[in-house]
């Protein structure tokens, strides 16, 4: 049936909305906690990344006879290693003996491109998901 | 109960016409083909877009424009239902430094032509129905 075969489609750009949207809470951790000096495990806070990795379908396609692909997922959600500012405050409490405290390494403008990567992203996803609707519905008036 | 009887030997022999008919003609075989065809493409399509972001992804695409040339300049119907699709690498679009050559606008060009190829397979499919349905029904 020439609409089931679409519901694979709709799967492959829900993965990757779920991708996109969970690349979109991290980056909006990133920018909340762009002055955070102590983060959860006492350090300062450290800029997260999303690593995305491509996944292969669950079944082998009829129509060519090879596992095409199925979408995208999260794989981990990493920590960069990048050095952040230090900043002269001798007044905060988390200053060192040098009156120095440690910001952490996020810049807001790169977190916006990524926000903004990640926003158009998602619509792509979201526009070939109501396409295969679409097609799937156009199936159903078949004979109509 | 014979004006029933005589109504269902006229349904029972409309399906048969209607039955001969399909397998007669291979137009309803290959437009049947077409749409499983671009409902497989339009999987790989959206595949590419939900992969957009991640790096070291090659695009891909699915290639049966020739052979479907070829399988329906040779009208047989087994050639057109057992037709397979080649899944295969595009490497002539650009890579990016990431090792992905996928752009969110040329997926999107390739699935709305691929759209339109799904509907208009679906409206002449319809089309080739209700043209049956009213040899059937005998209303012109």
């Amino acid at each position: 049936m020439s609409d089931f075969t679409l519901v694979p489609a709709i799967q492959i750009s829900a993965s990757g909305l779920d991708a996109e949207n969970r690349r979109m809470e991290v980056i909006a951790n990133n920018v909340a906690n762009a002055e955070t000096t102590k983060g959860a495990d006492g350090k300062v806070f450290r800029r997260r990344e999303v690593i995305f990795a491509s996944k292969l379908s669950d079944a082998i396609d009829a129509q060519t006879g090879e596992n095409k692909g199925g979408g995208v997922e999260v794989k981990e959600v990493v920590e960069s290693n990048q050095p952040g500012k230090r900043v002269y405050r001798p007044g905060h409490p988390d200053a060192d003996a040098e009156g120095y405290i440690n910001l952490p390494n996020i810049s807001p403008i790169e977190e916006m491109v990524d926000m903004m990567t990640a926003s158009r992203a998602y619509e792509a996803n979201l526009t070939a998901m109501k396409t295969a609707k679409d097609m799937a519905s156009r199936a159903l008036d078949i004979g109509r | 109960m014979p004006k029933d009887g005589k109504l269902r030997i006229a349904a029972a022999d409309g399906m048969e016409h209607a039955f001969v008919l399909s397998r007669m003609d291979t137009s309803i075989t290959l437009l049947n083909k077409l749409l499983d065809l671009t409902a497989a493409r339009h999987e790989v399509l959206a595949n590419n877009l939900a992969n957009v972001n991640t790096p070291g992804v090659t695009r891909q695409d699915l290639r049966f424009k020739d052979s479907l040339i070829s399988a329906i300049k040779s009208d047989d119907k087994d050639a057109i239902s057992s037709l397979k699709a080649e899944l295969y690498d595009d490497v002539s679009q650009p890579f990016r430094p990431d090792g992905n050559n996928i752009t969110t606008q040329s997926e999107l060009a390739e699935m709305s032509q691929n759209e339109l190829m799904y509907r208009v397979a679906s409206r002449a499919l319809s089309m080739k129905y209700s043209g049956m349905r009213k040899v059937l029904s005998g209303q012109f």
